[in-house]
């Protein structure tokens, strides 16, 4: 059985795009021009993974307004949010919604797609509730999971986005080495990132370990070059 | 343009009020005119009340028989009424006023001309009454004093004193006073040739003394009274003789003018009983003169000098301690400005002839009559009156009633004093309030003036975090006040909306691009061969720049919200440099001539965002790269000075153009030659002001001082 995928997105061309994209890939697509009819169409039935544009139509902040009504229907469904500012990445993660990724536009469809098999590969593994060891590495008190792509520290896991996942797991794959900017932005699985993208993704990540352990220092900047995991 | 203060117009205002103080002197001498008539209608009353006293008593001028008009003879002796006694010694102390103005009481006739030298001889004389004598002074001016050699018998061998007497019965007495050494004289009856005495034995009523002076000498005279009654003629002349060898008489001087030397002038004595009435009416600074028809002195009392120290105050001000104040500090003000009348001035006791004639005519016609005059020496302003005598309706006499008008123009002083007291008090307290108001007033205008400077920052941005001074203030400036900042805040609007401007295109036109690229992709990957094409290349590629174009544009409305936002941490921006120095070599092997660096030994800690300081750095140390010259390194260098962060990025290489480095700073402003690979839009240097800016520093760039290259500085204040 196919995957289900919504897409909501006001731009008929864009939408049609990514639906063409992701029904290419084999999964099941329906799309929402705006906020009321996508509620509507989850109300009779939830999708498996929702992609959601922040602004639709008349409402600057519809997005996040259907993010909120979606996760009170389902705690575990993915979201992942389109956007056109870094910025806005902030606003989501200040408003707390739990999305599980972002991506910003022009959105590759490549990555797209790559995203949305990740995040469906993280939701099988939690449902399953076993941990394969072998797919797990520690390294001092992280613990990276790469089978349900989920990151622990000091035992307690972490709330990261999938993108978030991919820089952590990059940076301690390989410990008092420097990761590149221009390495990171690969990583990220985006089409046009900046140095200050990669600067805020990293920001996001310390303040999320912060908020954990405040004596948290294991990522440090390489001012210029890139960040590097304390070995 | 002449640039003139608010201040200064105000007070060029104030000086307007220099129009009260002259209005106020205009104002006071109209005020003396107007006290002088008053004085001079209070003379004529004076006059007036005199007068009618005198009315109807022709018993006061009874005393001497009244001259026609007509028969005035210039040679009239006029006798002044003195006070005391006079002691026969020579001296001339006890004549008093008397002496000093003897010979303004007619002129010396010549009774004998000399021959060739007519000025070795002059006198002055005077003659008084006092009881039952007849007083006279003579003070003679002569070259040469010749006493009396006794060994002759001749009486006129030496300078001697002649008197004519003639009776009501024209019995004609001559009496010589002569001296033999300066004394008492001797005086003889003498013949008509005035050669031998009539008689060897001298005349003792009468008394004579002789008292040699500087240039000639004074005779003293008395004249028992018996011998002088009411139509007694007398003439009193001077005879001199120069030359000790032939004792000749060479000048007779007399008081008569008659036609020939034996007709003496009448003897004018005032009036006793005139005299005593007027005593009555004595007082300082008043003369008062009662003449006859004959316009001869009848009496005459009083002194038209006034006391000295005399205190004339405003009766009923009451700013005599304010008054007493000023005159402390404005006592050299006053003397300047005011003219102090003299308490002493000299005028001609009873001179008829200089008196106003007119104003005597007209009185003796019958009429009150009034006028002023200077002083003789021209020191004061006299006011006379006159009123006329009647008896039974017949004009007998005249009061002449004189004041100075000195208390007048005391009292113009003292209101001239007054005035500038209070123009000065009121001029320093209105001065004090319109400076104060000015004061004020300039300091609002240029508290707003800063401030409105203020609202734009150097970059040309608006800054309204304090807003602007006096906005409640109810007045025009509270009134200029909200109108500039209303301004303000529609400029404020409309900048923020330029600001957002390429954030929101870059927004909008985000999604056409993402229709673009995605619906390349999706071919892509639905017809292989045409991904394989050049053209889909080109469309990426197109697509790629237009995306990174409009991130750039992003940029810097993106930085500025995330610096708004973003947490300050302390750090070591020494220790920072260096790694994005050492990092900078590592990332970009292709520019091989490398960095020289210049950091310091020590710690310099900063508080900010080092991620956005890093960010800084690299768009400064990308925009040196890329205009630096061929295998020239770019230099960069960290120092502190006055508590601040210097950093320098020094490239060579082309210069800034004049003019340039301002504008170099504000967003799409590039150097870059059009065609370059990469695609700008100016957005680098744009940037790393917002960064120093929101860091509290500044930025700038300048060329080098060899000319050939740029230097950017960033100063970042210390934590």
């Amino acid at each position: 059985m196919s995957r289900k995928i919504a897409i909501v997105e006001d731009d008929p061309d864009q939408r049609e795009n990514y639906a063409d994209a992701m029904t290419m890939h084999g999964f099941e697509v329906t799309t929402y021009p705006n906020r009321p009819e996508a509620l509507k169409g989850f109300k009779n039935e939830l999708p498996d993974l929702a992609i959601l544009d922040i602004m639709l139509e008349d409402e600057p902040d519809g997005g996040f307004d259907l993010c909120r009504e979606l996760r009170s229907m389902s705690r575990n469904l993915p979201i992942i949010f389109l956007t056109a500012r870094d910025n806005d990445i902030d606003t989501v993660s200040g408003l707390r919604l739990d999305a599980w990724d972002y991506l910003t536009k022009p959105v590759n469809l490549q990555y797209l797609a790559v995203r949305v098999s990740s995040l469906f590969r993280i939701v099988d593994t939690l449902s399953a509730r076993t941990v394969d060891e072998d797919k797990v590495y520690r390294l001092g008190d992280l613990m990276v999971d790469q089978q349900s792509m989920s990151i622990a520290w000091k035992g307690q896991p972490l709330n990261l986005t999938l993108t978030e996942y991919w820089l952590v797991e990059s940076m301690s794959r390989h410990p008092g080495h420097v990761r590149t900017y221009d390495h990171m932005m690969q990583v990220t699985r985006q089409s046009m990132v900046e140095r200050n993208t990669i600067n805020g993704y990293i920001r996001r990540i310390r303040n999320k370990f912060k908020a954990q352990d405040s004596k948290f220092d294991a990522i440090q900047t390489v001012f210029g070059v890139g960040y590097r995991w304390k070995a | 343009m002449i640039r003139v203060s608010i201040r200064y117009k105000l007070l060029l205002v104030v000086l307007t009020l220099l129009l009260i103080p002259w209005m106020g002197y205009q104002y006071v001498r109209e005020m003396k005119t107007f006290a002088l008539q008053g004085q001079e209608e209070a003379l004529l009353l004076t006059a007036g009340a005199i007068a009618t006293v005198l009315h109807d008593r022709p018993e006061l001028f009874s005393s001497e028989k009244i001259v026609p008009a007509t028969d005035r003879e210039i040679g009239d002796l006029r006798v002044m009424r003195l006070d005391h006694p006079l002691t026969m010694d020579g001296k001339l102390d006890d004549w008093g006023r008397l002496a000093e103005n003897a010979g303004h009481y007619s002129v010396p006739r010549y009774l004998k001309k000399p021959g060739g030298h007519e000025k070795d001889l002059s006198y002055k004389h005077v003659l008084g009454s006092w009881g039952r004598y007849l007083y006279a002074l003579f003070i003679v001016q002569d070259d040469k004093v010749t006493y009396r050699d006794t060994s002759y018998r001749r009486l006129d061998n030496s300078d001697h004193l002649r008197i004519y007497l003639r009776n009501e019965k024209d019995t004609m007495t001559q009496f010589a006073a002569v001296a033999a050494k300066p004394g008492r004289m001797d005086v003889y009856a003498m013949d008509e040739e005035w050669r031998y005495p009539i008689t060897g034995d001298p005349i003792y009523s009468i008394v004579s003394y002789f008292r040699p002076l500087e240039n000639g000498y004074a005779i003293e005279l008395r004249i028992p009274g018996n011998m002088v009654s009411d139509d007694t003629r007398l003439a009193i002349a001077i005879a001199d003789v120069d030359d000790v060898k032939k004792r000749k008489v060479e000048t007779v001087l007399g008081t008569s003018t008659a036609k020939n030397t034996t007709d003496p002038g009448r003897v004018r004595i005032p009036s006793p009983e005139i005299d005593r009435i007027l005593r009555g009416l004595d007082k300082p600074g008043t003369r008062i003169w009662i003449i006859d028809q004959n316009k001869y002195v009848r009496a005459l009392v009083g002194d038209l000098s006034t006391p000295q120290n005399r205190e004339i105050k405003l009766s009923g001000s009451n700013m005599k301690s304010l008054q007493q104040w000023m005159n402390k500090f404005l006592g050299p003000v006053f003397r300047i400005i005011l003219n102090t009348p003299v308490t002493e001035f000299k005028d001609l006791p009873d001179d008829t002839r200089t008196r106003n004639e007119a104003v005597i005519y007209q009185v003796l016609e019958g009429k009150p009559a009034t006028d002023r005059r200077a002083s003789v020496d021209q020191q004061a302003e006299l006011l006379m009156a006159a009123h006329p005598i009647l008896n039974n309706d017949k004009i007998m006499g005249a009061v002449i009633v004189e004041r100075s008008s000195n208390n007048v123009v005391d009292l113009q002083n003292q209101l001239l004093q007054n005035l500038i007291a209070v123009t000065v008090i009121v001029f320093a307290l209105v001065g004090a309030a319109l400076m104060t108001f000015a004061w004020r007033l300039t300091r609002r205008i240029r508290r707003l003036s800063r401030a409105s400077g203020h609202a734009i920052n150097p970059e040309g941005r608006l800054r309204m975090e304090h807003g602007l001074p006096d906005t409640n203030a109810g007045d025009e400036i509270g009134d200029l006040s909200r109108s500039i900042s209303g301004m303000l805040k529609r400029l404020t609007h409309y900048t923020r909306y330029l600001e957002r401007m390429p954030d929101t295109l870059a927004h909008e036109l985000n999604n056409p691009l993402n229709v673009v690229n995605s619906s390349l992709e999706n071919l892509g990957t639905q017809h292989p061969d045409i991904a394989q094409s050049k053209y889909m290349s080109r469309a990426r590629n197109g697509v790629n720049r237009l995306g990174s174009l409009l991130a750039s544009l992003t940029e810097a409305g993106n930085l500025e919200e995330a610096l708004e936002t973003e947490h300050h941490e302390k750090f070591n921006l020494n220790k920072m440099l260096a790694m994005l120095i050492e990092g900078y070599q590592e990332s970009h092997p292709e520019f091989k001539q490398g960095f020289i660096t210049q950091l310091p030994e020590h710690q310099v800690i900063l508080e900010g965002s080092p991620d956005h300081i890093a960010q800084m750095m690299d768009k400064l140390l990308d925009n040196a790269m890329d205009f630096c010259a061929p295998r020239q390194p770019v230099s960069f260098s960290l120092s502190i000075w006055h508590q601040q962060a210097i950093i320098k990025v020094m490239n060579i290489g082309k210069t800034l153009p004049e003019g340039m480095e301002e504008r170099l700073f504000d967003p799409m402003i590039s150097l870059r030659q059009s065609g370059e690979s990469r695609s700008h839009l100016g957005m680098g240097l744009h940037i790393v002001r917002l960064i120093a800016t929101a860091h509290g520093g500044t930025v700038d760039a300048r060329n080098n001082e060899a000319g050939n290259g740029v230097v950017f500085e960033v100063r970042l204040p210390l934590a």
